[in-house]
């Protein structure tokens, strides 16, 4: 069943709908929960979440792509659960190689945050984002959007982990930079 | 983690759509590996060759000659570069010095941007305000394996970051190949990452790639394609530095005769070890039983040193695993002396966890002539 079906029984409050989005985005949900949370109590409680908000928020929400939809509410509610989980405590060695890049990076924007608000945020990323090579844009969303392991990066990029490394390393600093360009103090 | 470390996290929820339905795709937009099937197994591929492409002629080639300076005492170069990985006396003696390096590009189109939608971009970047080389090509040393190239920005390279992810031999395309500035080097063998993090580069670039499955003896040629990008993330058409080495010099000692592991749960031989200078390239052929492959568990190689301390294998390749039989290889850049003996073990890691939560199940010692 195509997205725009299912979008439909959605807003039709057919809970055929809330089956078919579950069969076809499941999986996909699955692994952006588990790259975060790391176990399996976690990962199906945030699933159970995301179609609960996804059958609340369509209607009257009518996303032009579903998947990237659901990806954003999975995402979401994992990255709350995260907080709540480690707000006191350091992450599982599941994160841990993460957490060192995110805390770089989250040092820089907890400043842009007081300075900006979320929608000029936004559309610095897209703009930031729209700027890399396609391989350098894809890297660095699997990293950062999708928690992919830099191993599984180097596998899909055919590379090494020292050069995603590498890569990663080069374009957190363009992200510093371009910031620092566009008169973000950072 | 703390709870406000997550904002970096979390303010990427709000990108474009398309970016994460462009990063949700199985098929990723690489400039190394554009028409290559994607990998399914736990391990990188290594290394993978590909017919040239010679798409356009650059009509004025060579603009400048540049001789690498001799160094004797410097603070960079490829010894510093070593003794992050291994002192081998060995291999710091094979490095050449004062080598002479043209422009020659850009000649190559990389495989990506040959397509009719993507050579509109790739004809979309402005070529260099300045194309005198942005690279000296320092010093370089292939030693069987393994080609590593220290290069120093010149002034006009200083002013752009400079990346380099596939090479060419004779005309003929390789990769992937890493770079590493020094602070990156620095970076990795800190305690003190974040730090270093933000330090400016000071212009020194180190390259390699393992060549192993190429026979090269005499003379052959090295085209150094360079991606430039200036501090904007504005990119530039990409500058290619072209030099010759010699490989007579290379010395490798091999396993004296195939090598075969025989577990309950699988059969695994050592097709190949090859020991140069500087690194060890092993290569594997193993077949599962069901259970294994049911399970998605591979056997995972380790090396240990005769007081069992293990030795980190710095990569593997992914192999194909649709067949019945998994080709693998690895390599380890460590030794301080060449070995005469190896000894290798086999871990039974299933895909995706840790290798070194799981006990060695095999074990044995290979006699290197």
């Amino acid at each position: 069943m195509n997205d725009k079906h299912i979008v439909d029984l959605l807003f039709q409050k057919n809970e055929d709908g809330l089956i078919k989005l579950e069969q076809k985005y499941k999986a996909y949900c699955s692994s952006i929960a588990w790259n975060l949370l790391g176990n399996q109590e976690d990962t199906e409680e945030c699933l159970n979440d995301t179609w609960f908000k996804t059958w609340h928020l369509i209607p009257p929400n009518r996303p032009e792509s579903l998947q990237a939809f659901v990806a954003k509410i999975t995402r979401g509610t994992a990255i709350d659960k995260l907080k709540t989980k480690y707000a006191a405590k350091r992450p599982d060695s599941h994160l841990t190689e993460l957490e060192q890049e995110v805390n770089e990076l989250s040092t820089v924007w907890n400043s842009v945050e007081k300075e900006i608000e979320q929608k000029e945020i936004t559309a610095l990323l897209n703009q930031f984002l729209e700027n890399l090579s396609p391989k350098d844009r894809d890297m660095f969303l699997r990293r950062y959007w999708f928690a992919d392991t830099l191993s599984e990066i180097a596998v899909r990029h055919q590379t090494t982990i020292g050069s995603v490394r590498g890569n990663l390393y080069r374009n957190r600093n363009k992200l510093r930079e371009f910031l620092r360009k566009n008169e973000v103090d950072v | 983690m703390k709870q406000n470390n997550f904002s970096f996290l979390e303010s990427l929820n709000h990108i474009d759509d398309n970016f994460i339905l462009e990063a949700s795709k199985d098929q990723i937009f690489s400039e190394c590996s554009s028409d290559n099937p994607p990998v399914t197994t736990a391990f990188p591929k290594f290394h993978y060759r590909k017919s040239k492409r010679k798409l356009w002629i650059l009509a004025a080639a060579a603009v400048m000659v540049c001789a690498g300076t001799v160094i004797a005492a410097k603070q960079n170069g490829l010894i510093q570069f070593f003794d992050q990985q291994f002192v081998s006396q060995e291999a710091q003696d094979q490095i050449s010095t004062s080598i002479p390096t043209i422009i020659t590009g850009p000649e190559h189109i990389p495989a990506a941007y040959t397509e009719e939608n993507t050579m509109d971009i790739w004809n979309s970047y402005p070529e260099l305000p300045d194309n005198s080389a942005l690279l000296t090509i320092q010093e370089a040393m292939f030693d069987g394996n393994e080609l590593y190239i220290y290069a120093a920005a010149t002034d006009n390279g200083k002013n752009y970051e400079l990346n380099a992810d596939r090479l060419y031999i004779n005309d003929e395309e390789y990769g992937p190949v890493s770079t590493a500035t020094s602070e990156e080097i620095f970076e990795e063998n800190s305690d003190k990452e974040s730090d270093a993090e933000f330090q400016k580069t000071s212009g020194d670039y180190y390259f390699s790639i393992n060549l192993s499955d190429l026979d090269l003896s005499g003379t052959f040629t090295v085209t150094l394609p360079l991606s430039v990008y200036d501090a904007s993330g504005t990119r530039y058409q990409n500058q290619e530095l072209t030099f010759e080495m010699n490989a007579d010099a290379t010395d490798i000692t091999t396993l004296s005769s195939e090598v075969t592991f025989e577990h309950d749960e699988f059969n695994l031989t050592i097709k190949e070890c090859r020991i140069s200078a500087s690194t060890l390239t092993l290569i594997v052929e193993y077949q599962r039983t069901d259970s294994l492959i049911e399970s998605s568990t591979n056997p995972v190689m380790t090396l240990l040193s005769e007081d069992g301390t293990e030795l980190e294998f710095y990569n593997a390749s992914s192999g194909d695993n649709t067949g019945e039989i998994i080709h693998q290889e690895y390599t380890y850049t460590g030794f301080t002396q060449k070995p005469e003996n190896l000894i290798i073990g086999t871990r039974l890691v299933p895909q995706g966890e840790y290798i070194n939560q799981y006990p060695i199940v095999y074990q044995d010692e290979l006699e290197i002539k």
